[in-house]
């Protein structure tokens, strides 16, 4: 008997380390918010409005095209992310990345090629400040420009978490850096089966 | 005759200096076609035995280059201007993704993978070092 005790006790403490490990990549939200709606648009004056997150999974990043480190490093692993997660999830369940400029002003001609070039299923949006100001409230994100130097050169200041919006249209979790692609994917699969199961 | 010796050492010691500081693994990730903005990344080695600073860096073909530090604070990321960087005494710094890093901006000619950068380090006892940084994918 003190045998069983000893085994259940180890398999939870096992069940419950991974399960820690697993959530240092990504936030569950207590109570998943509605994002409202918006209308940003792709370098073509492709439309991406709140429809376009029904009924499939969404990844939200924000940041600049001018943005030599953060931006290009965590498009680079959440496309690594990404293909770990198409082992764990149904295709139609993995998740399409948005990239969403901040910084309208440099990047309207820029932002889509710039997603595209981290994968090409990936899509990059801007638009007008108050739009993109909907986005940055829904998920509870954040964004200042900081004073240009000489050269005219301005950084942007920006969240770095990725929001997760289930098929639902609502913001459910958010990813942290450092974006590791297994620990990542593991993240996004427990979380659509809390989905599916109704408990997410 | 003094004066030659004199010159001598200073030649030897400065060529001392040379080879006790080096770079290794200097690679510059592609970035869209568009992108004026580039961030460089490499493995610097002190293998001397006193600590040794960078005050300046600059790239062919970059009208501005600088020394900077992605930071997380709080959950939003940003960057910070070093204004030098040590590299202590039989140590190594690595700058790297998301971390420490060395600024390419304000692009002047067309980058393409395989190309290589040419990186100055400017070091505050005068020494200079030349770096050759290959532009490759992410990884």
């Amino acid at each position: 008997m003190n045998k069983l005790i000893t085994l259940v006790c180890c398999c939870w403490l096992i069940l419950l380390s991974s399960s820690a490990r697993a959530q240092l990549q990504g936030v569950e939200l207590d109570s998943p918010e509605l994002i409202p709606s918006f209308t940003l648009s792709e370098k073509d004056g492709s439309l991406f409005t709140a429809q376009d997150l029904k009924d499939s999974w969404t990844l939200l990043m924000f940041g600049f095209n001018s943005c030599p480190d953060v931006c290009p490093f965590t498009l680079h692993n959440l496309e690594a992310a990404l293909a770990e997660t198409a082992l764990r999830v149904r295709p139609d369940n993995l998740p399409r990345v948005v990239f969403i400029s901040v910084d309208p002003e440099r990047d309207r001609e820029t932002v889509s090629d710039y997603a595209r070039f981290f994968h090409p299923d990936f899509r990059g949006v801007t638009g007008e400040q108050e739009q993109i100001d909907v986005l940055v409230n829904a998920t509870d994100s954040f964004y200042r420009y900081m004073p240009a130097d000489s050269s005219g050169y301005y950084e942007v200041q920006h969240s770095s978490a990725v929001s997760v919006v289930g098929p639902d249209g609502m913001v459910r979790a958010k990813l942290q850096p450092p974006f590791h692609a297994g620990k990542t994917a593991e993240f996004l699969a427990r979380l659509q089966i809390a989905y599916r199961r109704g408990d997410g | 005759m003094k004066s030659t010796l004199i010159a001598l050492l200073t030649l030897f010691s400065s060529y001392a200096w040379c080879t006790e500081l080096s770079v290794r693994d200097a690679y510059v990730p592609l970035m869209p076609p568009a992108s004026k903005t580039y961030a460089a990344y490499m493995s610097i080695v002190n293998a001397s035995e006193r600590n040794r600073t960078i005050t300046k860096v600059s790239a062919d073909g970059f009208g501005m280059t600088h020394l900077h530090n992605s930071v997380e604070k709080d959950g939003v990321a940003s960057m910070e201007l070093l204004h030098m960087l040590e590299i202590p005494a039989g140590e190594t710094v690595i700058l790297s993704p998301g971390a420490r890093h060395i600024m390419l901006m304000m692009r002047s000619k067309k980058v393409s993978k395989g190309d290589m950068i040419k990186i100055t380090l400017s070091f505050s006892d005068g020494e200079v070092v030349t770096v050759e940084a290959v532009v490759r994918e992410f990884n």
